[in-house]
């Protein structure tokens, strides 16, 4: 990520990459089953083809280029359509250029970025922003949820601008230098301890029940949840997490789940069970 | 006129969910207290936020799939709770039908965009930019629209029913009903480990549940020792690279992306 890898960017370049980004943005917001993305990702690259195409016909078989299926996490989207972009360029001042590696080049990164960004955005930086938001809601704090916003999209927002940016900046380098410092890697190993940890926490904090069933034995009272808790305390709630994981994983829908500790713990209680 | 402003303001907030990049809004934690703000007990509303988010954690939306629709069960199942006058327990005994029913309306919305490919076509080889955007913004907003106008003939005209059906039911159901929801987090819980568990990282998940079960830390004091922990051992050592990468590819092939 060495200065003479960028190429020094004009205001016209900035107006366009600002444009590109609130594009990218969109990304997603006309996802539809047959070409997913497709349509949303011509809308991006329009300020781009607009600028580097002044020729008409040249700008449509660029937007036909770009109107092919497409799809990945729009959160990490930025880097391929900054990529692309920097693609455009040079196709527009090198007749030799070879368009169709344009499209080759998004198929390739689309797969690993919408599963790099799905696991670390959605898949864990959701679940410990929520997680710390849920832990002051749950005391009735109306910070919990802003907090939630803030933290998410601060890390989630840097990602987003110069994903954008920084692709377009150093073009193929790009490629070359994340996969030699294994950065993505890296952060999808960090998330994921961050997350596992969190998940950790909430499976102690989150799940908290208890139970009033009482055992007489011979006259003396057994109060089986203070036996439980001499035991293990939290035993009940993580046995339970515990049961239903490997449920899921037996391929148990989650509603089927749901509907079973309803109908289970209402009844259950209901005949004094419990 | 309430359940006209919240089927507005949540219909904007899931349009704005996919127009920004995913900001993570259109969830219960954040739609709840809206919708209890709006009908006066902003207090109820946050405590159904971190209730519903909690069962609902583990659903999210993966290459357009959606298991439930949290959102929509949330904002009717908190209006009907707090309309009734009853506690979170009976938002979210409304909030999980509701949210399993909801998921079909969101694919009548994909479906009606999908009509809407041989136009894209259209427009592009024609070269027309102005409806080409045009179109992508209103394909963006627009089939979202059925499903609020159901929500507000429910938040409008459920209410009656919904009480009648809690004033049907005896005080002992409603009773064992709050305990029975109180077992739901666990499933959400579960959900979550059922994606991100992987063997090299199974150890954390521990590590976590002892620093909050013994040491009686918070969630975010936890997630804040992962932080420091996860530099140190992920980007501290710059000679362990190539260890690091390799180990990275093995889970990914060994956990993560297998489901």
């Amino acid at each position: 990520m060495t200065d003479k890898n960028k190429t020094v960017t004009s205001p016209e370049d900035k107006k366009m990459l600002t444009s590109l980004f609130w594009r990218t943005m969109t990304l997603s917001a006309s996802w539809n089953y047959e070409t997913q993305q497709a349509l949303g990702y011509t809308y991006a690259m329009l300020p781009v083809l607009r600028r580097f195409y002044p020729d008409k016909e040249k700008r449509i078989e660029a937007m036909k280029r770009h109107n092919v299926l497409f799809n990945t996490t729009p959160t990490m989207g930025g880097i391929i359509t900054g990529l692309t972009a920097s693609m455009e360029k040079k196709a527009s001042e090198d007749p030799e250029f070879d368009t169709t590696s344009i499209n080759t080049v998004k198929i390739a990164l689309m797969g690993p970025f919408a599963g790099i960004g799905d696991s670390i955005f959605q898949g864990t930086l959701r679940v410990i922003t929520l997680g710390i938001g849920i832990s002051l809601a749950a005391s009735g704090n109306v910070f919990g949820a802003i907090l939630h916003i803030l933290l998410y999209n601060v890390l989630a927002h840097l990602v987003r601008y110069y994903g954008v940016t920084s692709s377009y900046e150093m073009g193929d380098q790009l490629m070359s230098n994340m996969s030699e410092s294994g950065l993505m890697g890296r952060l999808t190993k960090a998330a994921s301890i961050v997350g596992m940890m969190t998940v950790g926490a909430m499976a102690v904090t989150m799940t908290s029940f208890s139970i009033d069933k009482v055992w007489t034995i011979q006259g003396s009272e057994i109060v089986v949840q203070d036996v439980l808790d001499s035991i293990f305390p939290c035993l009940l709630p993580l046995v339970l997490t515990w049961g239903c994981y490997k449920l899921l994983k037996k391929g148990m829908s989650p509603a089927l789940l749901m509907l079973i500790l309803i109908v289970v713990g209402t009844l259950g209680k209901m005949i004094g069970m419990i | 006129m309430q359940a006209l402003l919240i089927s507005l303001i949540t219909w904007v907030i899931a349009g704005a969910e996919a127009w920004f990049a995913y900001p993570i809004i259109n969830t219960p934690l954040v739609l709840c207290p809206i919708v209890g703000a709006i009908c006066g007990d902003l207090q109820t509303g946050i405590i159904a936020g971190a209730t519903l988010q909690l069962i609902f954690l583990g659903v999210m939306a993966i290459g357009g799939t959606l298991p439930a629709d949290a959102a929509l069960g949330s904002i009717i199942g908190t209006f009907l709770a707090i309309q009734t006058g009853q506690s979170v327990e009976v938002a979210v005994t409304f909030a999980v039908p509701v949210a399993l029913v909801g998921s079909s309306l969101t694919f009548v919305g994909y479906f009606i965009r999908t009509l809407f490919v041989p136009v894209t076509q259209k427009l592009v080889d024609s070269g027309n930019e102005r409806g080409l955007e045009i179109e992508h913004i209103c394909l963006a907003w627009l089939p979202e629209l059925p499903k609020y106008i159901l929500c507000f003939a429910v938040l409008a005209f459920g209410t009656d029913l919904a009480e009648s059906l809690v004033n049907s039911l005896p005080e002992t159901l409603l009773n064992s009903l709050d305990f029975a929801t109180a077992l739901l987090p666990a499933v959400g819980i579960a959900l979550l480990l059922k994606v991100m568990w992987n063997k090299s990282t199974a150890v954390y998940f521990f590590l976590g549940l002892l620093l909050a079960l013994y040491f009686g830390q918070g969630t975010l004091a936890v997630a804040l020792i992962g932080v420091v922990l996860a530099v140190i051992i992920v980007f501290r050592d710059g000679n362990k690279n190539q260890d690091v990468a390799a180990q990275i590819e093995e889970n990914e092939d060994g956990g993560l992306f297998n489901d």
